[in-house]
This record gives structure tokens, C-alpha cells and sequence, in this order.
């Protein structure tokens, strides 16, 4: 063995994670090799550095939020199997649209009777982030620019209100189409994370508002006021969507 | 709550390592707050794919799970990050999660003035390695996985393991010296 062929293998022995053979092959290329034995002590004291100092500990809460996020995930698991056949059918049409991807939401467009909703909002939600052109037609945390562009293109007036003191910025809003329907939707950034909000009017017949739910790794949060009903969607934990809600 | 058999024998094998999930988490999307979300998302997926947990290792399954979760996290803000003017942002928090990090530890005031300058050192230089370095050496020297537990949880072959963690070593030895002689000149 020369020095190009250890190379790899240095840390390994350090590690002791060689098999026997090639440890012994490993302890004669280093009995006469002196920079490989320089490149071992080297690498032994940085990993030896890392090792010794002392690793982050679990901030508090993080593991009573998990617990609490389990059960709901167990107690949902739960219900929809106390439900009778219906949501059978249900839950199989979700797992072929998952299955389908992306382009299935392309393609169904919005001619398609079996999209609930909540495949709507998540298809939008997703296609506004793909292409950040698509994310705003009017990028603006001011009302007073925001709300303008909105004149003549919906029937209802929508609020537009930027929360960046409390951490939800208001990065600007777009059309967008949700059952057919013209909606508005405004865009909030916390952190690293976007929230879609959409908005449209309460029409006589619609279903009432339903619980939080889950969907591909989004949370959905929903609820209604003013004769509006708001649907808000992101990636962000469902304890800083409700806040958000509770803002708005 | 209800609870059943199925979670209660799933926390039993997973709680415990809550730990080591956020630890790795916070090295590998470098934020506390995004660290608890991949945690918190990586917990509701191996319970919602815990019939294909068979093996002995739960320490190593779950990993894999937090692994993926983390790397899903930082494509989609990548993504994000292409929409909006970013970079202040992203530098801020980088030196936030370093100091978050160095204080989020137990011991002593005086002990963790003493020891931090060093340490600083070496944890930053880990936190600036390119992520597929810094897996490894955060995976082998900080959780005390094997090398043929962490192939399984990078998906790799032991052999680029191997090799992996020696370029690793290597370039943070190297980043060190550099730091450390930019300190002796001053």
C-alpha cells in the first residue's frame, strides 16, 4: 500500500473501523510513512476537538410538541378508520392524486369536478412558490398599493394588512382561482416560510369552515368572518399559522 | 388522548433519541426554530411509515428520516430564497445559530467563556463545511454512529463514508490551521 492508495482509508483506521486484514496492511504503510502518520495525528486531534464538546441540548417544549403532534396524528389515524366506507373512497382518490403528482394538478385545471378544496389550495399554494414570478402580481406591504390593484377584478374587498412587527410580513398578493372562482391571495413571509391566505366571498351554500388539517407536509388552517372565508396555507407549524390567524 | 398499542410502542422506541435527531437537524439546516419544525415533521413521518420500520436499529431509521426531512426543508427555502432577496437575512442567521448553539449547552458561565473561544473555533469551521461533509463528521463524531450505521442513513456506500470522512477531517484541520495562524498574527 503507498500513500495515494491510504488516502481514503485514514480515517477508517483512526476509527477502527477497518476490517482486520486491511488494518494490518494500514499498521506496516504507516510503521515507515511518516506523513500519513502526521495526516492521522492532525485528523485525531479535530475529531477529538469535535468529540469532546458538548452537544445542543432539546429546547424546551420541543418534546411535549411532539408528543402532542403524534397523538393528533394517532387520533386521526383512528378516526378515519372508525368512518364508515366514505372515507374510504376518499382517502384512495387522495392517494392517486399524491401518486400522480404535480402535473395531475396541471392538467385537471380548473375543469375538474373531483378536486376537493383543500387539493385546490394546495395545488395553488405550490405553484405560486415554483415560479417567483408567480408568487405576487402586486408586491407591496402597504394596503394602499395593494388594494387598488384589486379594483374591478373581485367583488368583495379583502383587508390587506402587514404584521411584520409581530413577525408576519406582508409580501404582496395575486389572483388566483380556487373552484372556479376568482380569489384573492395574500402573501405573508415568517422567516423562511410563505403563508398563502386566500380569501373570497361567503356565498350562500358554502360548506362551513372545517378543522386544521395536514396535506403533502402543509398545514391548512381555515375559517370565516365578515361574510369572507380565509383558507391559509404554508409549510410553518400550525401554532404560528393560528397566530397569524388570530391577527388577521 | 387516546393512545394505542401502535404509539405507545413507537414512542418507546423513538422518543429517546430526540436528542440526537435535533442535534443533527441543527447542523444540518444551521437554525434552531427550522431545526424543531424537521424534527417535529420527521417525528409525524416515521410514525406515519413505522409499519416499515423491521430492523434493530431505531436510532438509525429515525436519523434517516430526519436526514431527508432536513434536506426537503432546505431545497424548498432554497426555492424560496430565488423569490425574495434573501442574503442579509441569511447571514444574520448564521451567526445567531452559532451563538444559539454555543449556548444552548449545560455547564458553568465560567466554564463556557473559557471553553468557547476554542470551541468557537471548531464549531464554526464544521457549521461552514459544505453539508455533505459536514454530515459525516456530525453523524460520526458528535453521534457516535458506525461507519455502516452511517451509510445506511446517508444512503452511500461505506466505502464513500470512508473517504467522505477523511476529506472532511482534512479540509477542517486545514480551515483551523488558517484561523488559528490569522490569530497568532494579530
Amino acid at each position: 500500500m503507498n500513500c495515494e492508495q491510504a488516502k481514503d482509508y485514514l480515517s477508517a483506521f483512526l476509527d477502527n473501523e477497518l476490517p482486520a486484514d486491511e488494518r494490518l496492511v494500514m499498521q506496516e504503510h504507516l510503521a515507515s510513512c511518516a506523513s500519513c502518520n502526521e495526516e492521522i495525528a492532525s485528523m485525531r486531534s479535530v475529531s477529538g476537538a469535535i468529540r469532546s464538546s458538548e452537544r445542543a441540548v432539546v429546547p424546551d417544549g420541543l418534546h411535549d410538541r411532539v408528543r402532542q403532534g403524534l397523538r393528533d396524528e394517532a387520533q386521526s389515524e383512528r378516526n378515519s378508520r372508525l368512518r364508515p366506507w366514505g372515507s374510504l373512497v376518499a382517502a384512495s382518490l387522495f392517494s392517486a392524486m399524491v401518486s400522480a403528482g404535480l402535473t395531475w394538478a396541471y392538467l385537471a385545471g380548473p375543469g375538474s369536478q373531483a378536486s376537493t378544496v383543500v387539493d385546490q389550495i394546495v395545488s395553488a399554494h405550490v405553484r405560486s412558490l415554483i415560479v417567483k414570478e408567480n408568487l405576487t402580481h402586486v408586491a407591496s406591504s402597504q394596503s394602499h398599493e395593494v388594494k387598488p390593484w384589486f379594483t374591478g377584478k373581485l367583488d368583495f374587498a379583502p383587508q390587506f394588512r402587514d404584521f411584520a412587527a409581530q413577525g408576519f410580513t406582508l409580501v404582496g398578493a395575486r389572483l388566483d382561482y380556487i373552484q372556479h372562482r376568482p380569489v384573492a391571495a395574500l402573501v405573508y413571509r415568517r422567516r423562511k416560510h410563505v403563508v398563502n391566505v386566500f380569501v373570497w366571498a361567503d356565498v350562500a351554500g358554502s360548506r362551513p369552515p372545517g378543522k386544521p388539517t395536514s396535506r403533502r407536509g402543509y398545514k391548512l388552517l381555515t375559517w370565516a368572518g365578515s361574510g369572507l372565508i380565509y383558507w391559509a396555507i404554508s409549510d410553518l407549524n400550525m401554532n404560528e399559522l393560528q397566530q397569524l390567524r388570530s391577527l388577521m | 388522548m387516546w393512545a394505542g398499542v401502535k404509539l405507545k410502542r413507537f414512542e418507546r422506541l423513538m422518543l429517546p433519541h430526540m436528542g440526537a435527531a435535533f442535534n443533527v437537524a441543527n447542523w444540518l439546516v444551521r437554525n434552531e426554530e427550522d431545526a424543531k419544525d424537521a424534527v417535529q415533521e420527521a417525528y409525524l413521518q416515521a410514525y406515519r411509515s413505522f409499519a416499515t420500520y423491521s430492523d434493530n436499529n431505531s436510532r438509525a431509521w429515525l436519523l434517516t428520516i430526519v436526514r431527508r426531512t432536513c434536506f426537503r426543508t432546505l431545497r424548498s427555502h432554497s426555492r424560496f430564497q430565488n423569490v425574495i432577496a434573501f442574503d442579509e437575512a441569511l447571514h444574520s442567521t448564521d451567526a445567531e445559530s452559532t451563538q444559539t448553539r454555543l449556548s444552548a449547552r449545560d455547564g458553568s458561565p465560567e466554564e463556557a467563556l473559557l471553553a468557547q473561544s476554542e470551541e468557537a473555533m471548531v464549531w464554526v469551521a464544521l457549521e461552514e463545511l459544505p453539508s455533505i461533509f459536514r454530515e459525516v463528521v456530525v453523524l460520526r463524531d458528535i453521534e457516535e454512529f458506525s461507519y455502516q450505521e452511517i451509510a445506511q442513513i446517508i444512503d452511500a456506500p461505506i466505502g464513500t463514508v470512508m473517504s467522505r470522512l477523511t476529506r472532511a477531517r482534512q479540509r477542517l484541520r486545514a480551515v483551523l490551521s488558517a484561523r488559528s495562524d490569522e490569530r497568532n498574527q494579530l
